[in-house]
């Protein structure tokens, strides 16, 4: 018996000792490897910054414009699959189940298991018909890339908001009817702010996956040394496939160091992202619960 | 038997039941306007689903299904609560309803008395809070929380929450209270005080309230209604010959 617990907690603890060892382990590694790259140089190369960020100048050899890439991707993909996804998510827990609750649910099973490469062909297949069909210029770009990375992360925010409304008491629920909300005060007042740390986690996985996600954008529309889109139909750059480059095909060491460098912004990026999500839940709350 | 006429609640025929079976069954009776009603019975018995019948509230629970028919007084008209052109909202937020275990929301404290009111009446401001302190007045909760307004209702204690939710319901100024027992969590003085308000508002706002005490129900009770396994099984007036010995008798199958 107490030979069991013994192991049981120290299962416990290695468990948890290994994650953290091994993200130390990663960022001290990106660190050693991509640190001295580190500086204007590397976003800007040798274009005045101020010129580059406001895009009087282009950059040649630097990665503020795969930076600017990969937050619009970010954004646009956030922007859709955000708010689609919370009121998908609200709509699956708190109407009545029927026939087509099911399939719904379904399909976000079947969205959530997709790999991403699929998502990437699916908006490669859209272009090629829009071409053949509606649209005979149609090209990849921002927005399509856009698109197909919302589709991608539209599960996460879906199930996220899905599940934290439903492990909500059900006191809850029955309270805001029995003072008289209406369904739609009841959610927006009591239901939603309840499982709002529930659903932060679905927007914090949804930032991470479009920030890292290769393989959709590959496919519907960033490119190398595209430099900052003029517009949301125009080709881009983005760090995750910048980093790839520089991996597969690196000519020099300091190449594969810059690459190292992206991927040192890129994870300050993320973390920044989820920072400013964080706060954001925060002050809401906070708004919340004192008024 | 009653008309139903002037009752402030008329329940004829109510059959309530989930997933099929009955948890309260053919169970008519009236709340007349100005008579303290108390319902008691065992646990289990139905009490908490008779009252939840009243405002529609047992609609929320899936397998749900009600037959018979209640009226509710409001406004100088009854209301059919049933009625296909009945919305249930304004029927709730007007037959104001405690809960037996209390549930104030994870927000301050003065949050919980004045989104509802906002909410629910398009009350705020001065005028929203005025009533907050009237109501936490009332309840006697106002001396303990004044200085904490801001807190989180949930640092209160069970007593204290029961109460906050009182003072949430009664802030909403409804016709028609519904309680369902009222001081389960609160202590001696409290429930004392609870008690002395219900005997104040009871000639001017009707109300249904379950009891699970019996010095309650006779402190309480202009009128009694015995629940047993969902059907009633007993009824009691204080103005009846032989009150007592008729009180003692009823409630003696009861608790
Ligand atoms: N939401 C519900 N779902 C299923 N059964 C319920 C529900 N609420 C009450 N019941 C059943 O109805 C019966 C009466 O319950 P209740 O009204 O809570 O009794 P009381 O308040 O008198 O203790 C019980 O058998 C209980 O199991
Ligand atoms: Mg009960």
């Amino acid at each position: 018996m107490k030979a069991g617990y013994r192991l049981f907690t120290s299962f416990c603890w290695v468990s948890a000792l290994l994650p953290v060892a091994g993200v130390c382990g990663l960022i001290a590694f990106l660190l050693r490897q991509g640190w001295d790259v580190l500086g204007l140089k590397l976003f800007f190369g040798d274009t005045p910054p101020l010129d580059a960020i406001f895009g009087f100048a282009p950059v040649w050899d630097g990665i503020w414009p795969a930076c600017f890439g990969t937050l619009a991707v970010i954004a646009l993909a956030g922007l859709t699959a955000i708010p689609l996804g919370l009121f998908c998510g609200i709509h699956l827990s708190e109407f009545p189940r029927s026939r087509f609750t099911g399939l719904l649910d379904f399909c976000v099973n079947l969205l959530a298991g997709m790999p991403s490469i699929l998502m990437g062909l699916f908006g490669f297949a859209l272009i090629l018909f829009l071409r053949h069909t509606l649209m005979p210029n149609a090209s990849t770009g921002l927005l399509l890339s856009g698109f197909c990375m919302g589709l991608l992360i539209l599960p996460y925010m879906v199930k996220a908001t899905q599940s934290s409304l439903a492990g909500l008491p059900d006191d809850l629920r029955l309270m805001g009817a029995g003072l008289g909300f209406s369904k739609s005060q009841a959610i927006r007042h009591i239901l939603l702010p309840s499982a709002g740390r529930g659903i932060m986690g679905g927007v914090v996985l949804s930032i991470g996956r479009a920030a890292e996600d290769t393989a959709v954008i590959m496919l519907t529309g960033v490119v190398a040394n595209a430099g900052l889109p003029r517009g949301l139909f125009d080709n881009y750059e983005a760090l995750p496939f910048f980093i790839y480059t520089m991996a597969a095909e690196y000519q020099s060491p300091e190449e594969l160091q810059r690459g190292f460098g992206a991927a040192l912004v890129l994870l300050a990026l993320t973390t920044g992202l989820f920072l400013a999500a964080h706060g954001l839940h925060n002050a809401m709350e906070k708004r919340w619960k004192r008024g | 038997m009653e008309t139903g006429m002037n009752a402030a609640i008329s329940i004829r025929d109510l059959t309530v039941s989930f997933q099929g079976k009955p948890a309260v069954s053919e169970v008519s009776f009236d709340v007349m306007p100005g008579e303290l009603t108390v319902v008691v019975g065992r646990s289990g018995s139905g009490k908490s689903t008779l009252l939840r019948a009243v405002n529609r509230l047992n609609e929320c629970f899936e397998g749900c299904e009600t037959d018979g028919r209640v009226a509710v007084r409001l406004a100088g008209k009854t209301l059919d609560a049933y009625a296909p052109g009945t919305d249930p909202e304004r029927l709730r937020s007007r037959v104001g309803m405690v809960f037996q275990t209390p549930n104030v929301l994870p927000i301050s404290i003065e949050r919980n008395l004045l989104l509802p009111q906002k909410l629910v009446r398009g009350v705020d401001g001065a005028g929203a809070r005025d009533i907050m302190e009237r109501v936490l007045d009332d309840v006697g909760l106002l001396d303990e929380v004044k200085d904490r307004l801001r807190q989180p209702a949930a640092t209160l204690s069970g007593g204290q929450q029961q109460r906050l939710c009182l003072a949430r319901t009664m802030a909403l100024e409804p016709e028609i209270l519904l309680l369902d027992e009222p001081t389960a969590s609160v202590d001696y003085r409290s429930s004392e005080h609870i008690e002395r308000l219900l005997l104040r508002l009871a000639p001017t706002l009707p109300m249904l309230v379950v009891s699970h005490s019996l010095g309650q129900t006779r402190a309480l009770a202009d009128r009694v209604i015995l629940i047993r396994e969902g059907s009633l099984a007993g009824e009691w007036r204080r103005t009846s010959p032989d009150a007592d010995t008729a009180f003692d008798e009823l409630l003696s199958s009861a608790f």
